[in-house]
């Protein structure tokens, strides 16, 4: 095994140049767009107690989460799966407010198993999130600013669809279903397998009208309409309808915001969203095979931590995002300090730190004899008494 | 946008009798399947592009968005797991169960059970519903074998007519499930091309309704 041990677990990568300075702009430009929307930047821990990183999360979350002994505490530690629960946890806590709380984060999580496959098992999660506004204006804001993030990685059309976790617990709940089959109904409802959920109707107590209701869920999926249709067929469900008003509303309130795009509805997406409770939404891009960026509210997660507190926002994983436009990189070289005489060495060595501190890149030699690195296209080229910049074409001989 | 939809056909039984199902509601492969060497078919009317390859593999090109739709077994989606992709819709063709099966009038050990089948995670799933400790032992085909060579005390298959379980002396114990074609959906495709997907579903389901009529059994 030893000569294989430079090889890294499956699901794992590291990111090389050109590609890792290409994804540290876009992690930068995507923390400056969150910041010029007045959201605080946080940087939560890569580990934490178990109990406190799983708090109010699904199960899903538990089986993503790596997990170790605490040598210091005895206690168990978790590593980070997901940041939105950290977050959540340094809003009840650590920056306790009963005013509205802009927080956002870029980090890497740990996955212990990959979310699908050819998914990294260690992404770099960039989110935003706000606390303690219950209103659909803050669904709306986190909506967008999630569209302006996915156009600073170039996609600037994403698909946009809103759910509401809302409408299936509406259902379930006036139709008395008990927990498993519930959880049945919700496990064929994630693959819209009508089949399955006719399979599953049929061996229940439920009668005709709730049977109706669930075979239909799957169907509610598509443009504006949807949500009439959806109106009328879960007539008398109060829950269900607020869900539904609460989705018109917040379609306005997005194009009020300059998004004019058609949004899409699907009112039996329940992927993904373990702690969410209300409005839900996604975006979906040509060549991603899924969501490239969700969220939605989880205002119960709050309570977990002993502070209910509302809360909105999404995330997204930066690594799958193509890196967007990058700048042609332009460089100086530099000959080596050694081999000049003194008053050139000084000169030389104060120009470069000029030249860098100017912003340019400089790369000095090493050897009086080294080739110029590949993206330098100009040189430090001592003439008239002085370290001139002279244009240097690229493969060109060294400069003399 | 006009990009043809990308459908992953699983070989064999199911794309014979899907094949009929798919001219009829308006999509033909350029050349004639049968007899032809290609793996990968463009339709005639340029909508869609007809991928074959083995059942097993259909979820895995699905649910990674290299197809946008898939046709395969409900066995195959079992084992599978149901990540990735959406469940529309149920063909109705191709019509099995999977079931357990041991030599006839074999007594089975009261302890742990030892079980061959390459539907693995059907019958761990399966005997932990029953609460039974089992051994599960994968193997690739021919099941029928594992219990006459005392590999196995059950075996866990696909069963059609139930005439290689009986040339055998083999005989079906338990229904795990009923098995029939489904089709499946990537979950972004079904969100981006929704209108075109949604048309094609449509389709097939009249399709499907016609061919089934009343002697479809269910």
């Amino acid at each position: 095994m030893k000569e294989h041990n430079w090889r890294l677990p499956d699901g794992v990568e590291e990111v090389l140049p050109p590609g890792a300075r290409a994804l540290e702009l876009l992690r930068r430009r995507v923390l400056d767009l969150f910041d010029a929307w007045g959201y605080e930047y946080v940087v939560p821990p890569m580990i934490e107690y178990l109990d406190a990183l799983l708090v109010g999360s699904g199960s899903d979350l538990e089986l993503q989460t790596f997990r170790m002994v605490d040598q210091l505490s005895g206690r168990m530690l978790g590593i980070r799966a997901d940041m939105t629960s950290q977050a959540a946890r340094i809003d009840a806590h650590s920056l306790r407010t009963d005013a509205t709380q802009r927080l956002c984060y870029a980090g890497t999580v740990v996955h212990a198993n990959p979310q699908g496959i050819l998914e990294s098992r260690v992404p770099l999660m960039a989110g935003a999130e706000i606390y303690g506004a219950a209103g659909l204006d803050a669904d709306a804001e986190v909506i967008v600013l999630m569209i302006e993030a996915l156009r600073l990685a170039g996609i600037e059309h994403p698909v946009i669809e809103l759910g509401h976790v809302g409408i299936f617990r509406a259902i379930a709940a006036d139709a008395g279903c008990e927990p498993a089959l519930e959880s049945a109904l919700f496990e064929a409802l994630q693959r819209k397998s009508q089949p399955d959920l006719e399979d599953q109707l049929n061996d229940s107590h439920l009668d005709d009208r709730h049977r109706e209701l669930f075979t239909a869920l799957p169907d509610l999926l598509g443009s504006i309409g949807v949500l009439a249709r959806a109106r009328k067929l879960l007539r008398g469900l109060s829950e269900a309808q607020r869900a539904i008003d609460e989705l018109e509303q917040l379609a306005g309130a997005i194009k009020d915001r300059g998004i004019d795009q058609e949004l899409r509805y699907d009112l039996c997406e329940l992927t993904g969203y373990g702690y969410h409770a209300g409005i839900v939404f996604a975006a979906y891009s040509a060549d991603f095979g899924r969501a490239i960026a969700r969220g939605g509210r989880y205002d119960a997660i709050g309570e977990a931590f002993g502070r209910a507190r509302p809360a909105t926002g999404f995330d997204l994983d930066l690594r799958r995002l193509p890196a967007g436009p990058t700048r042609a990189r332009h460089a100086v070289w530099a000959p080596a300090l050694d081999g000049h005489p003194d008053g050139q060495r000084s000169a030389l060595w104060q120009t470069m730190t000029q030249l860098r501190a100017e912003g340019e890149r400089v790369i000095g030699a090493l050897a009086a004899n080294e080739t110029a690195a590949d993206d330098c296209d100009r040189e430090l080229v001592w003439r008239d008494g002085k370290w001139r910049l002279e244009g240097l074409s690229p493969g060109a001989d060294d400069g003399t | 946008m006009t990009e043809p939809l990308t459908i992953a056909l699983n070989r064999g039984r199911i794309l014979d009798e899907f094949l009929p199902l798919l001219a009829a509601s308006g999509i033909e492969p350029d050349e004639p399947m049968a007899g032809s060497r290609r793996l990968i078919f463009d339709s005639k009317c340029g909508r869609a592009r007809l991928v074959v390859m083995r059942g097993a593999d259909v979820p895995t090109y699905v649910a990674y968005g290299a197809a946008d739709i898939g046709v395969t077994g409900k066995d195959t989606l079992l084992e599978y797991g149901g990540a990735g992709f959406y469940e529309r819709m149920d063909l109705g063709i191709a019509r099995c169960r999977i079931v357990s099966a041991a030599p006839i009038g074999a007594v089975l050990p009261s302890g742990r059970l030892r079980i061959a089948t390459k539907f693995v995670n059907v019958a761990k799933r399966y005997y932990a519903e029953q609460g039974r400790q089992v051994e599960v032992i994968r193997l690739s085909g021919a099941m029928e074998i594992a219990p006459l060579m005392g590999l196995a005390d059950l075996i866990v298959d696909i069963v059609d007519t139930g005439n290689t379980l009986r040339a055998n002396g083999l005989e079906a114990l338990d229904t795990i499930a009923h098995i029939s074609t489904r089709v499946i959906i990537n979950r972004a495709s079904l969100k981006m091309r929704f209108a075109e997907i949604e048309a094609l579903l449509d389709n097939l389901r009249t399709v499907v309704d016609d061919s089934a009529g009343p002697g479809g059994e269910r």
